[in-house]
Parts: C-alpha cells; structure tokens; sequence
C-alpha cells in the first residue's frame, strides 16, 4: 500500500464542497444552460456543457460567488468555442461564433448589477477618454459597437494581433484610471 | 526605468487583462483556453485579478446603452464605407492567409453567428457584413452571410437592423414573417402572442408573411405594419418615431397600448416580472413615457392614472389588479 506523504494526503482528501459551493451550483445550473440554448446549443448539449463546467468549477470552490459566477460563465464560453471548432459544419447544427463579439455584458448578473446602477460607467466613460486615440477606438469598437477582432482589424487597417494587444493595453489603462480599489467589493462574496 | 512601480499586483492584473483579450481572438486554440483556466487555478490572486480584468470589460460593453457614444462610435464604424472594403479586405485577407498561414481563411465562410443580448439594456453588435443590429434587453438573432445572400433570423425580442450596402439581398426571418431588404433602417419585433410589429425608419421593406391569409406588402419610410399570427398584415399606420427611437436610449413611449404590451416590454428590462391575469385588465389602453427598468415609475403612473393596484407574489412576480 503506496501512501502519499502526509502533507499531500490532507489536500488531495476528497474534502465535502462547501456549502455555499453546493448552493451555488444548485441555482446557477438553469440559468446557465439556458445561457448555452441561447448560443446555439441543443437542451441536451446545454446539459452536457453545463455539467462539464460545473466540474470543472471545483477546483476555485474556495472563491465567492461573484468570482465564481464570472468563471463559470467564462468556461462556458470556453466550451462552446472548443466545440466550435470541433464540430463539422452542418447545416442544422450552427456553428458558434467562436471569434464572437458576442458576450453580452448579462452574462455575469452578479457584481454587474453594481454597476447598472450608473455610477461606475460615468467613472468608466471617462477614464475610457483619458486612453490613448487609438487605444480607445478600438477599445470602443469592441466593446460598443460590437465588432471582432477581425471587422476591426480590417476597419482600421491593422491586424488582428494588434487589435488585441489594445484591448489588452486598454483595460491596464482603464484599471490605472479607476484604481485598483473600485473593485474590492467585486472580490467578495 | 519605472520597474519598481510595477508591483507584483499589477503584473498579475496585466496577466490577466491579456488572457481576456486572448481568449476573444478568433486563432484563440482550445490548448490556449486550457492553459489559461490552469492559471487561475494557480493562485488565487489570479482568479483576483481576472475577475477585475473581466468585470471591467464587460461594464465596458454596458456602455453600449449610452446612446451618445454608441453614435459617437457608429459614426467612425459608418457601414456606408464598408462598400469599398470586402473586395479589397478579401484581396488583402488572401495575402495575410498566405504570409500568416490561414489566419483568415475563416473570412466568406458561411457560418451562422449567434447574436443573444441576456442583459438588461440594448446593445449594439455589428454583423459580418458591417450591418449593425441593436438588440434589445432579452434579443436573439442567428446571422448567416453567404456568398449570395444574407439572412437574418429573428429568434425572439426586438431589433433595429442598419443594413450595410451590398449587392447581397438580406433576408429577415421573424416567426411567420420575411422582410427583404437593401440598404435601410428598420426594425423588427416577435411578441409573445405571435404577432410580428415591423417599423421601417428610412429606405425600403418589403413584408412578406405566411399562413392562412398569407399576404405582401411594400413599406413606405416612417410606416409601421403588423402582422398577425394568421399572416395578415394590418394596415400600415404612421410610425411612431418617438416610440422607435425611445427604446434605444432607454426610454418606453407609449400610445394607447395594451397594458399586456406595456408589461411584457417592461419586463425585458426588470428582473422582477410584472404579471397581468385578469384579460379586461390585459387590454386597457396605457399612455406615457417610461424609463426602461424602472418598474416603481410605471407602478406609480398605473395606480394614479389607472387605478392599478400592485401586489407581490409569493413566487416574486408583482401581479397587477385593479384597485378595489
């Protein structure tokens, strides 16, 4: 009989999901896979998918909720975009759109709601005009218009890569402005 | 040199902020999705970072609600220009696939992309084609551009569709409806009942429905036509442009409407659901403005003006009833 060593045996113990994980999970399962049917998935893919992220959510089950909601929603889009690329391209099976502007803002309701209430989008309106021309209209036609990485490169005659390298830049810049403390509460359960 | 300014926190943050942009890029590969959930995994101060990283880039896309800088904006991304730019986008597009191995050969490929706006205010996504669609709170489309044809699939909610020009007729499907359409404003809505309301704002729309009394019909600019869920198309009425134009920049204009119309649109924008049970209620004609969201407002308009009552239910709904 192979026994770990002691300090690894504490961790890897199947230790009981905590309850707030547990509760999480329970309630996010619906309105997550309506979430995956709204992107072109069958009801019975939508629970596939679900059940995959809620697997492989486990392992930040320490986090609070607001954390957890925004990762789970992140690996499901990670998901339709790895089946995306896997699945054939039928006529009755749609494709996702994997290089997708299409992330709308509802999918994270949790510390969202926050901000819905108008205060910190005229915060983040104008530390948006303090970035740098070209930063910003990119940033701008991502995030407002709607446009891939690809309609933006061929708009503005730049390439893809360097269309993420903006927007990349922008959110530094937009953190810079803001400060990193206007999101605590974020982090929080 | 500023190293000493980047504290390990910012480093992270800065991390964290390349995977966001990385992971929307359209050669992101699926080893690369893998690779960045075991980083978050690392450390929780990853997870930290992301998160703030996340959430500012998706208050970034409420923006799309202030109807100043979506103008702002629309006005640099003028589909109009676009004319011009596929033959040589794809020419150039031929170029880089060759230099940059492929990278856009997804270009032409007939694929249909999903549009579904789950948030609380209108959004605005531009489509492969240059159109621009804004889609209202609770909106879902599915766009598939060919090489001959563009086709639109209303799935449910309602949408303003600013046609890019081109040579390939875009085809909108809304339940029993088809619009075609070449280079125009309009917009489209599915209503819970069947019924499909469409407003043409400028250019040219032509309706087509099917089903039992199946009909046809040319929309002028500044026209709004309904059509029932048996195929017929009422008779084309001026179109509200307040009414039009108000749901965009967050403001519901209404002009002797069912209440049942005022609810349902009211709720696209409330996580609380207004309820209307009682039919002769469901049909008193309601008039105002209304703020999109705000449910108090509306409640407190009803009750003076209407004598609604509003009582919340044991499932969270706020049933409306008349004031005893």
């Amino acid at each position: 009989m192979s026994s770990p060593p002691p300090v690894i045996h504490r961790v890897s113990e199947p230790v009981p999901l905590p309850e707030a994980f547990a509760v999480f999970v329970r309630d996010e399962r619906e309105p997550l896979c309506a979430f995956l049917r709204a992107r072109g998935a069958s009801a019975e893919d939508a629970e596939d998918i679900a059940q995959d992220c809620m697997e492989r959510l486990i392992r930040y089950r320490a986090h609070g909720t607001g954390e957890l909601r925004l990762l789970l929603y992140r690996i499901a889009r990670n998901r339709l975009a790895d089946r995306g690329r896997s699945l054939p391209a039928r006529a009755h099976l749609p494709l996702l759109d994997d290089h997708a502007p299409d992330t709308p803002a509802g999918s994270t309701p949790g510390p969202l709601r926050q901000a819905e209430s108008g205060q910190m989008l005229a915060l983040l309106r104008q530390a948006l005009f303090k970035l740098p021309e070209r930063c910003r209209q990119v940033y701008l036609l991502n995030r407002v218009s709607g446009m891939s990485y690809t309609q933006i490169a061929r708009h503005c005659g730049i390439t893809a890569n360097t269309v993420e390298k903006h927007i990349a830049r922008a959110l530094q810049g937009l953190r810079k402005e803001l400060g990193p403390d206007s999101f605590r509460k974020d982090g929080e359960t | 040199m500023r190293v000493a300014e980047h504290t390990p926190d910012e480093q992270t943050f800065q991390r964290a902020s390349e995977w966001v942009a990385r992971l929307e890029a359209a050669d992101c590969t699926g080893a690369e999705r893998d690779a960045f959930e075991d980083w978050l995994a690392e450390h929780p101060d990853h997870v930290h970072a992301w998160a703030q990283a996340e959430t500012l880039h998706q208050q970034a896309a409420l923006l799309a609600a202030d109807a100043g800088l979506r103008t702002h904006v629309a006005a640099q991304a003028r589909p109009a220009r676009r004319r011009w730019l596929p033959r040589l986008a794809i020419a150039a597009g031929l170029c880089v696939a060759v230099i940059g191995g492929g990278l856009f050969a997804i270009d032409g490929n007939p694929a249909t992309h999903h549009y579904a706006n789950d948030s609380r205010v209108p959004q605005q996504r531009t489509l492969e084609d240059g159109s621009i669609a804004t889609l209202d709170a609770g909106a879902a489309l599915a766009a598939r551009v060919g090489w001959r044809g563009r086709r639109i699939e209303l799935e449910r909610g309602r949408v303003q569709l600013q046609v890019a020009p081109s040579a390939k007729t875009l085809r909108v499907h809304a339940g029993n409806s088809t619009l075609r359409d070449i280079g125009t404003t309009f917009q489209v809505e599915r209503r819970g009942d069947g019924r499909v309301d469409v407003a043409l704002l400028e250019g040219a729309v032509e309706v087509t429905s099917s089903g039992a009394q199946a009909s046809r019909y040319l929309l002028q600019p500044g026209q709004q036509v309904q059509v029932l869920p048996t195929g017929r198309i009422q008779p084309a009425v001026a179109m509200s442009r307040p009414a039009a134009e108000g749901w965009l920049h967050g403001q519901l204009v209404f002009d002797g409407a069912p209440l049942q119309e005022v609810v349902e649109r009211m709720n696209r924008y409330s996580a609380t659901p207004l309820v209307v049970d009682d039919p002769a209620l469901a049909s008193l004609a309601v008039s105002g403005t209304f703020r999109a969201g705000d449910a108090q407002q509306l409640l407190r308009a009803l009750a003076l003006g209407w004598s609604i009552a509003a009582r919340q239910r044991a499932d969270g709904a706020v049933e409306l009833h008349r004031q005893p």
